[in-house]
Protein backbone atom coordinates (compact mmCIF):
# COMPACT_ATOMS: atom_id res chain seq x y z
CA UNK A 1 0.00 0.00 0.00
CA UNK A 2 1.54 3.45 -0.75
CA UNK A 3 0.42 6.56 1.08
CA UNK A 4 -0.38 9.85 0.02
CA UNK A 5 2.74 11.97 -0.05
CA UNK A 6 1.47 14.22 1.85
CA UNK A 7 0.34 12.26 4.95
CA UNK A 8 3.65 10.41 4.86
CA UNK A 9 5.72 13.21 5.62
CA UNK A 10 3.76 14.86 8.55
CA UNK A 11 3.53 11.32 9.71
CA UNK A 12 7.68 10.92 9.82
CA UNK A 13 7.28 14.10 11.34
CA UNK A 14 4.99 12.92 14.29
CA UNK A 15 7.56 9.61 14.96
CA UNK A 16 10.58 12.10 15.18
CA UNK A 17 8.45 14.58 18.16
CA UNK A 18 7.09 11.22 19.33
CA UNK A 19 10.30 9.86 19.69
CA UNK A 20 11.80 12.87 20.91
CA UNK A 21 8.86 13.25 23.95
CA UNK A 22 9.15 10.10 24.70
CA UNK A 23 12.83 9.23 24.99
CA UNK A 24 12.64 11.95 27.95
CA UNK A 25 9.72 10.27 29.96
CA UNK A 26 10.69 6.48 29.76
CA UNK A 27 13.47 4.02 28.83
CA UNK A 28 15.64 4.45 25.81
CA UNK A 29 15.00 0.76 25.29
CA UNK A 30 10.79 0.85 25.07
CA UNK A 31 10.82 4.15 23.82
CA UNK A 32 10.79 2.59 20.53
CA UNK A 33 7.60 0.41 20.53
CA UNK A 34 5.93 2.99 22.57
CA UNK A 35 5.70 5.00 20.06
CA UNK A 36 5.12 2.49 17.09
CA UNK A 37 1.98 1.67 19.79
CA UNK A 38 0.43 5.35 19.31
CA UNK A 39 1.37 5.79 16.20
CA UNK A 40 -0.80 2.45 14.99
CA UNK A 41 -3.49 4.23 16.75
CA UNK A 42 -3.12 7.37 15.03
CA UNK A 43 -2.70 5.36 11.41
CA UNK A 44 -5.73 3.41 12.43
CA UNK A 45 -8.23 6.11 13.28
CA UNK A 46 -7.25 7.75 9.83
CA UNK A 47 -6.26 11.18 11.29
CA UNK A 48 -5.34 14.13 8.99
CA UNK A 49 -4.08 17.49 10.04
CA UNK A 50 -6.50 19.72 10.29
CA UNK A 51 -9.24 17.93 10.97
CA UNK A 52 -11.26 17.05 14.29
CA UNK A 53 -10.82 13.92 15.83
CA UNK A 54 -13.57 13.43 18.64
CA UNK A 55 -14.03 16.54 19.53
CA UNK A 56 -10.12 17.31 19.59
CA UNK A 57 -7.73 19.02 17.26
CA UNK A 58 -6.40 16.15 15.07
CA UNK A 59 -2.54 16.81 16.42
CA UNK A 60 -3.96 17.23 19.81
CA UNK A 61 -5.85 13.84 19.58
CA UNK A 62 -2.81 12.13 18.40
CA UNK A 63 -0.50 13.85 21.40
CA UNK A 64 -3.37 12.56 24.08
CA UNK A 65 -2.87 9.10 22.31
CA UNK A 66 1.17 9.39 23.02
CA UNK A 67 0.31 10.42 26.67
CA UNK A 68 -1.89 7.60 27.43
CA UNK A 69 0.53 4.71 25.93
CA UNK A 70 3.10 6.36 28.06
CA UNK A 71 0.76 6.16 31.40
CA UNK A 72 -0.13 2.68 29.72
CA UNK A 73 3.66 1.89 29.91
CA UNK A 74 4.06 3.07 33.72
CA UNK A 75 0.59 1.56 34.84
CA UNK A 76 2.09 -2.41 33.87
CA UNK A 77 5.24 -1.85 35.24
CA UNK A 78 3.01 -1.12 38.38
CA UNK A 79 0.90 -3.77 37.59
CA UNK A 80 3.18 -6.59 37.16
CA UNK A 81 6.14 -6.92 39.71
CA UNK A 82 5.00 -4.04 42.19
CA UNK A 83 7.32 -0.67 42.42
CA UNK A 84 10.81 -2.22 41.44
CA UNK A 85 10.30 -2.65 38.38
CA UNK A 86 9.27 1.06 38.22
CA UNK A 87 11.92 2.23 40.02
CA UNK A 88 13.89 0.60 38.07
CA UNK A 89 12.26 2.36 34.51
CA UNK A 90 12.79 5.42 36.21
CA UNK A 91 16.39 4.87 36.92
CA UNK A 92 16.52 4.28 32.81
CA UNK A 93 14.82 7.28 32.54
CA UNK A 94 17.05 9.52 33.94
CA UNK A 95 16.20 9.38 37.81
CA UNK A 96 13.45 11.79 38.06
CA UNK A 97 9.64 11.21 38.17
CA UNK A 98 7.48 11.74 34.98
CA UNK A 99 4.00 12.61 35.99
CA UNK A 100 3.24 9.61 34.09
CA UNK A 101 4.61 7.48 36.09
CA UNK A 102 2.64 9.00 38.87
CA UNK A 103 -1.05 7.72 40.44
CA UNK A 104 -3.59 9.79 39.30
CA UNK A 105 -4.59 11.07 42.99
CA UNK A 106 -0.81 11.71 43.35
CA UNK A 107 -0.46 14.28 40.20
CA UNK A 108 -3.72 15.95 41.83
CA UNK A 109 -2.10 16.53 44.78
CA UNK A 110 0.89 17.76 42.98
CA UNK A 111 -0.58 20.43 41.19
CA UNK A 112 -2.74 21.50 44.05
CA UNK A 113 0.58 22.11 45.59
CA UNK A 114 1.97 23.53 43.06
CA UNK A 115 -0.73 25.69 42.09
CA UNK A 116 -1.19 27.15 45.63
CA UNK A 117 2.45 27.86 45.12
CA UNK A 118 2.11 30.19 42.30
CA UNK A 119 -0.87 32.02 44.15
CA UNK A 120 1.66 32.89 46.57
CA UNK A 121 3.27 35.07 43.60
CA UNK A 122 0.13 35.81 41.68
CA UNK A 123 -3.06 34.54 43.29
CA UNK A 124 -4.78 35.00 39.57
CA UNK A 125 -2.71 32.13 38.32
CA UNK A 126 -4.51 29.67 40.40
CA UNK A 127 -8.08 31.11 39.87
CA UNK A 128 -7.34 31.10 35.94
CA UNK A 129 -5.63 27.68 35.86
CA UNK A 130 -8.27 25.91 37.80
CA UNK A 131 -10.99 27.77 35.60
CA UNK A 132 -9.51 25.94 32.66
CA UNK A 133 -9.17 22.99 34.17
CA UNK A 134 -13.27 23.29 34.81
CA UNK A 135 -13.42 23.68 31.08
CA UNK A 136 -13.96 27.25 30.44
CA UNK A 137 -12.68 29.18 27.38
CA UNK A 138 -10.53 32.21 27.49
CA UNK A 139 -13.11 34.11 26.40
CA UNK A 140 -15.47 33.26 28.64
CA UNK A 141 -13.54 34.04 31.41
CA UNK A 142 -12.18 37.19 30.11
CA UNK A 143 -15.77 38.33 30.44
CA UNK A 144 -16.27 36.90 33.97
CA UNK A 145 -13.02 38.82 35.02
CA UNK A 146 -13.65 41.65 32.95
CA UNK A 147 -10.75 42.01 30.90
CA UNK A 148 -10.08 42.02 27.77
CA UNK A 149 -9.46 39.15 25.68
CA UNK A 150 -5.87 39.95 25.00
CA UNK A 151 -5.15 40.65 28.26
CA UNK A 152 -6.55 37.65 29.38
CA UNK A 153 -4.62 35.31 26.92
CA UNK A 154 -1.26 37.02 28.06
CA UNK A 155 -1.86 36.16 31.65
CA UNK A 156 -2.95 32.76 31.06
CA UNK A 157 -0.10 32.05 28.50
CA UNK A 158 2.54 33.93 31.54
CA UNK A 159 0.70 31.37 33.74
CA UNK A 160 0.77 27.86 31.92
CA UNK A 161 5.00 29.13 31.42
CA UNK A 162 5.30 29.88 35.05
CA UNK A 163 3.48 26.36 36.37
CA UNK A 164 5.51 24.16 33.85
CA UNK A 165 8.92 26.05 35.18
CA UNK A 166 7.64 25.11 38.69
CA UNK A 167 7.19 21.75 37.89
CA UNK A 168 10.34 21.25 35.86
CA UNK A 169 11.77 22.82 39.33
CA UNK A 170 10.15 19.78 41.03
CA UNK A 171 11.45 17.11 38.28
CA UNK A 172 8.15 15.95 36.89
CA UNK A 173 8.47 17.76 33.62
CA UNK A 174 11.43 17.09 31.53
CA UNK B 1 5.59 39.96 26.93
CA UNK B 2 5.97 40.25 22.87
CA UNK B 3 3.35 41.14 20.66
CA UNK B 4 4.88 37.95 19.25
CA UNK B 5 4.09 35.80 22.44
CA UNK B 6 0.76 37.06 22.87
CA UNK B 7 -0.37 36.40 19.00
CA UNK B 8 0.94 32.74 19.99
CA UNK B 9 -0.72 32.50 22.99
CA UNK B 10 -4.45 33.88 21.61
CA UNK B 11 -3.89 30.96 18.62
CA UNK B 12 -2.58 28.33 21.35
CA UNK B 13 -5.91 28.63 23.63
CA UNK B 14 -8.19 28.94 20.20
CA UNK B 15 -6.46 25.70 19.04
CA UNK B 16 -7.01 23.88 22.21
CA UNK B 17 -10.55 25.25 22.49
CA UNK B 18 -11.53 24.28 18.45
CA UNK B 19 -11.47 27.38 17.70
CA UNK B 20 -9.25 28.03 14.56
CA UNK B 21 -10.48 27.37 11.50
CA UNK B 22 -9.39 24.60 9.54
CA UNK B 23 -6.49 26.27 7.61
CA UNK B 24 -5.61 28.24 10.49
CA UNK B 25 -5.20 24.78 12.44
CA UNK B 26 -3.32 23.15 10.05
CA UNK B 27 -0.76 25.77 9.59
CA UNK B 28 -0.37 25.77 13.25
CA UNK B 29 -0.03 21.88 13.54
CA UNK B 30 2.70 21.86 10.93
CA UNK B 31 4.19 24.53 13.05
CA UNK B 32 3.86 22.14 16.34
CA UNK B 33 5.58 19.45 14.14
CA UNK B 34 8.44 21.17 13.11
CA UNK B 35 9.06 22.02 16.98
CA UNK B 36 10.31 20.80 19.29
CA UNK B 37 9.31 23.38 21.96
CA UNK B 38 5.78 23.33 20.73
CA UNK B 39 5.43 19.84 20.65
CA UNK B 40 6.54 19.85 24.47
CA UNK B 41 3.88 22.28 25.03
CA UNK B 42 1.09 20.79 23.73
CA UNK B 43 2.00 17.64 25.02
CA UNK B 44 2.28 18.95 28.63
CA UNK B 45 -0.51 21.00 28.20
CA UNK B 46 -2.66 17.91 27.68
CA UNK B 47 -0.54 15.99 30.20
CA UNK B 48 -1.95 18.78 33.06
CA UNK B 49 -5.58 18.82 31.58
CA UNK B 50 -6.80 15.95 32.82
CA UNK B 51 -5.40 16.30 36.54
CA UNK B 52 -5.59 19.82 36.70
CA UNK B 53 -9.50 19.41 36.09
CA UNK B 54 -9.70 16.04 38.77
CA UNK B 55 -8.00 18.87 40.87
CA UNK B 56 -9.88 21.59 40.14
CA UNK B 57 -12.89 19.60 41.23
CA UNK B 58 -11.16 18.67 44.63
CA UNK B 59 -10.38 21.99 45.96
CA UNK B 60 -11.89 24.84 43.77
CA UNK B 61 -14.03 27.29 45.28
CA UNK B 62 -15.18 28.38 41.95
CA UNK B 63 -19.08 29.54 42.20
CA UNK B 64 -20.10 27.84 38.89
CA UNK B 65 -20.19 24.34 38.66
CA UNK B 66 -17.22 21.98 36.99
CA UNK B 67 -17.92 21.42 33.47
CA UNK B 68 -18.50 18.25 31.60
CA UNK B 69 -15.21 17.10 29.98
CA UNK B 70 -14.79 17.65 26.40
CA UNK B 71 -16.74 15.01 24.37
CA UNK B 72 -15.18 11.59 24.50
CA UNK B 73 -15.42 8.86 21.62
CA UNK B 74 -18.66 7.06 21.49
CA UNK B 75 -17.84 4.84 19.43
CA UNK B 76 -15.10 3.37 17.43
CA UNK B 77 -14.36 4.24 13.71
CA UNK B 78 -15.83 1.65 11.02
CA UNK B 79 -12.04 0.25 10.88
CA UNK B 80 -11.17 3.90 8.45
CA UNK B 81 -8.26 2.31 7.42
CA UNK B 82 -7.66 -1.45 6.28
CA UNK B 83 -5.66 -3.88 8.80
CA UNK B 84 -3.46 -4.06 5.76
CA UNK B 85 -2.31 -0.29 6.44
CA UNK B 86 -1.83 -0.84 10.11
CA UNK B 87 0.37 -3.70 9.16
CA UNK B 88 2.41 -2.19 6.99
CA UNK B 89 2.84 0.99 8.82
CA UNK B 90 4.10 -0.81 12.26
CA UNK B 91 5.38 -3.84 11.04
CA UNK B 92 7.20 -3.09 7.88
CA UNK B 93 8.15 0.59 8.34
CA UNK B 94 12.02 0.79 9.07
CA UNK B 95 13.39 2.41 12.71
CA UNK B 96 14.88 5.03 10.67
CA UNK B 97 11.24 6.29 10.04
CA UNK B 98 11.25 5.72 5.99
CA UNK B 99 7.99 5.51 4.59
CA UNK B 100 6.94 1.69 3.81
CA UNK B 101 6.16 0.89 -0.07
CA UNK B 102 3.96 -1.69 0.52
CA UNK B 103 5.92 -4.32 -1.67
CA UNK B 104 6.30 -6.60 1.01
CA UNK B 105 3.62 -9.23 1.75
CA UNK B 106 1.88 -9.49 5.24
CA UNK B 107 2.45 -13.24 6.95
CA UNK B 108 -0.26 -15.88 8.17
CA UNK B 109 -3.40 -16.85 5.93
CA UNK B 110 -4.42 -13.59 4.48
CA UNK B 111 -3.19 -11.79 7.09
CA UNK B 112 -5.36 -12.20 10.03
CA UNK B 113 -4.55 -15.08 11.89
CA UNK B 114 -7.73 -16.44 12.68
CA UNK B 115 -8.77 -12.73 14.71
CA UNK B 116 -11.88 -12.41 15.99
CA UNK B 117 -13.43 -10.44 16.53
CA UNK B 118 -12.66 -7.88 14.17
CA UNK B 119 -14.89 -4.97 11.94
CA UNK B 120 -18.39 -4.38 12.56
CA UNK B 121 -19.78 -7.33 14.91
CA UNK B 122 -23.36 -7.65 16.57
CA UNK B 123 -22.83 -7.88 20.11
CA UNK B 124 -20.17 -6.87 22.32
CA UNK B 125 -17.93 -9.89 22.65
CA UNK B 126 -17.45 -12.53 25.06
CA UNK B 127 -13.97 -13.82 24.09
CA UNK B 128 -11.37 -12.79 21.77
CA UNK B 129 -9.58 -15.98 19.83
CA UNK B 130 -6.94 -16.01 17.64
CA UNK B 131 -4.48 -18.90 15.80
CA UNK B 132 -2.06 -20.56 17.74
CA UNK B 133 1.27 -19.71 16.69
CA UNK B 134 4.27 -21.56 16.77
CA UNK B 135 6.73 -21.47 19.25
CA UNK B 136 4.93 -19.29 21.61
CA UNK B 137 4.01 -20.94 25.25
CA UNK B 138 1.96 -18.02 26.20
CA UNK B 139 0.07 -14.98 24.87
CA UNK B 140 0.12 -11.33 26.12
CA UNK B 141 -3.57 -9.78 24.82
CA UNK B 142 -3.65 -6.59 25.23
CA UNK B 143 -7.51 -4.62 24.76
CA UNK B 144 -6.83 -0.68 24.24
CA UNK B 145 -9.99 1.76 24.09
CA UNK B 146 -9.62 4.10 20.82
CA UNK B 147 -8.13 6.78 22.69
CA UNK B 148 -4.99 4.36 23.69
CA UNK B 149 -6.31 4.24 26.99
CA UNK B 150 -5.65 0.43 28.17
CA UNK B 151 -8.90 -1.44 29.31
CA UNK B 152 -7.66 -5.12 30.01
CA UNK B 153 -5.17 -7.10 29.37
CA UNK B 154 -3.64 -10.16 30.12
CA UNK B 155 -1.55 -13.21 29.69
CA UNK B 156 -2.50 -16.57 28.97
CA UNK B 157 -1.49 -20.50 27.90
CA UNK B 158 -4.70 -20.64 25.28
CA UNK B 159 -4.97 -18.65 22.02
CA UNK B 160 -7.97 -17.26 23.53
CA UNK B 161 -9.01 -15.15 26.34
CA UNK B 162 -12.52 -14.69 27.92
CA UNK B 163 -14.18 -11.13 28.29
CA UNK B 164 -14.10 -10.63 32.25
CA UNK B 165 -17.79 -11.23 34.30
CA UNK B 166 -19.42 -7.96 34.46
CA UNK B 167 -17.51 -6.10 31.70
CA UNK B 168 -18.91 -5.31 28.39
CA UNK B 169 -16.67 -3.40 25.10
CA UNK B 170 -18.51 -2.68 22.36
CA UNK B 171 -15.48 -1.11 20.59
CA UNK B 172 -11.71 -1.36 20.51
CA UNK B 173 -8.74 -2.09 19.12
CA UNK B 174 -6.73 -5.35 20.20
CA UNK B 175 -3.28 -7.17 19.78
CA UNK B 176 -1.46 -10.74 20.97
CA UNK B 177 1.93 -11.05 21.84
CA UNK B 178 2.95 -14.38 21.65
CA UNK B 179 5.45 -14.93 24.20
CA UNK B 180 8.51 -17.98 24.16
CA UNK B 181 8.92 -20.31 26.46
CA UNK B 182 11.98 -18.99 27.00
CA UNK B 183 10.17 -15.34 27.50
CA UNK B 184 10.96 -13.47 25.00
CA UNK B 185 8.62 -12.00 23.07
CA UNK B 186 7.52 -13.26 19.34
CA UNK B 187 6.53 -10.85 16.35
CA UNK B 188 2.86 -9.60 17.33
CA UNK B 189 -0.27 -10.28 15.70
CA UNK B 190 -1.44 -7.75 13.75
CA UNK B 191 -3.45 -5.08 15.64
CA UNK B 192 -7.75 -5.34 15.43
CA UNK B 193 -10.26 -3.33 16.14
CA UNK B 194 -13.89 -4.05 16.15
CA UNK B 195 -17.27 -2.15 16.93
CA UNK B 196 -20.87 -3.18 17.53
CA UNK B 197 -22.75 -2.54 14.87
CA UNK B 198 -25.46 0.74 16.19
Amino acid sequence: MEYPRETGEWLVQLRARFLALSLRRVPESVAEDLVQDALSIVLEKGVQLGEDVDGRPALAWCFQVLRNTIGNFYQKQRTRSGHSDIDDALDLAGGDTPLEAMETSEVSQLLHETIAGLDTDDDRCGRYLRRLGEGYSPAEMAVEEGLDAAILYRRIYRCRAKLRTLLRQKGVLP
Amino acid sequence: MSSREQGRGERWADYLAGRLSVAERSELEQEILESDDLSADLYDDLLLAEPLAATDQSVSAGSRPARSPAPRMRRLWAVVLPIAAVLAFVVLWPRDGSIPDGSEQFRGENGQHGMTPRGPVDAAPREFQWSAVAGAEWYRFELTGADGRRVFETTVTTNRVEVPSGQEISSGIWKVIPISATRHELPSLPVQAFEVSP
